[in-house]
């Protein structure tokens, strides 16, 4: 098992490579059909090598020619920064959903005090060292008043 | 280029699924639990944060109800199955009951997050005050947080 992985691993470097011949990449495609209890990161690649199988021709799985290694050499680059791409678009909307909504600037610095919104530095700071302290389990009293005070019509 | 598509697409959908899992507690950041006017809301992200090995500082403070604690703590309890560590301790000192609960959250890309929750019950009166910090940084650990929440 761990020679046949060994081999699996060398065809994949090959496939990226565009170096593998269609009996190679179909070599693949059966690995990872039928295999089990593989490594993290060749379980990884299975739905991507399963996608491809499922897109080859019964004709062409039948042919053992080598393709031209001219025409596979750039296309998983081509692929790669195609993905690239994606995956920086991806991100940025990954993390307008994953967090709390952030704000454009690369400082910001803001509090709204029951509904009214502040650019002070001192109120600011002083909240923020509030829920610091107040979550290092230091205790602290809470001083609702003068907040309201500062903030109160 | 048919396996060009296929894989493109590929990633799309597996980015898809990705960004399914977001926090819970986002409900309550944008005021749609506990109405805003009620809060306390700062948003500090720049060179304050530096010495905290921070980029980002999110926090509320909120008194509520009974019924809204619970939904709240409902929320957390969403996030904290996806959290990575989870650290949570409470003091119960004469008049106040403090109850805390902090989660490292999974990363995205070099950016490591964090949750804390607390909630500080005043036993005479029958309140309680809400702390929840959403925090993204270079610290890497629960450990390191409280150390640098302590200085």
């Amino acid at each position: 098992m761990t020679d046949n992985i060994l081999k699996i691993r060398t065809l994949i470097d090959r496939f990226f490579d565009g170096e593998t011949t269609l009996s190679e990449e179909q070599e693949l495609y059966d690995f990872f059909r039928d295999a089990s209890n593989l490594p993290e990161d060749l379980e990884s690649m299975r739905p991507m090598f399963r996608a491809y199988d499922a897109i080859q021709p019964a004709t062409l799985k039948t042919q053992p020619t080598k393709r031209s290694v001219h025409h596979r050499r750039w296309l998983p680059w081509a692929v790669a920064a195609a993905v690239t791409i994606l995956l920086l678009g991806g991100a940025a909307v990954l993390f307008t959903r994953y967090t709390p909504t952030v704000p454009v600037a690369e400082e910001d610095f803001v509090a709204y005090v029951y509904g009214q919104r502040t650019t002070s530095h001192d109120v600011v700071l002083e909240e923020m060292h509030r829920t610091m302290i107040a979550m290092a389990d230091d205790g602290g009293d809470v001083v609702e008043e003068q907040l309201k005070a500062m903030f109160s019509e | 280029m048919k396996k060009s598509v296929i894989m493109i697409l590929m990633f799309v959908s597996s980015l898809t699924a990705f960004a399914q899992s977001g926090l819970k507690v986002n409900e309550l950041f944008e005021g749609r639990i506990i109405p805003q006017e009620r809060m306390v809301e700062t948003r500090v992200r720049g060179k304050s944060l530096e010495k905290y090995q921070l980029t980002y500082y999110r926090s509320l403070r909120m008194n509520v109800t009974h019924d809204e604690a619970g939904r709240l703590r409902q929320l957390l309890g969403q996030d904290a199955e996806q959290s990575i560590d989870m650290r949570t301790s409470r003091r119960n000192p004469h008049r106040w009951d403090t109850w805390t609960c902090k989660l490292q959250m999974p990363s995205v890309g070099s950016k490591n997050r964090f949750l804390c929750f607390q909630e500080v019950w005043n036993k005479e009166h029958d309140q309680c005050e809400v702390t929840v910090i959403y925090m993204e940084g270079a610290i890497s650990s629960l450990e390191e947080l409280e150390e640098k929440l302590k200085n």
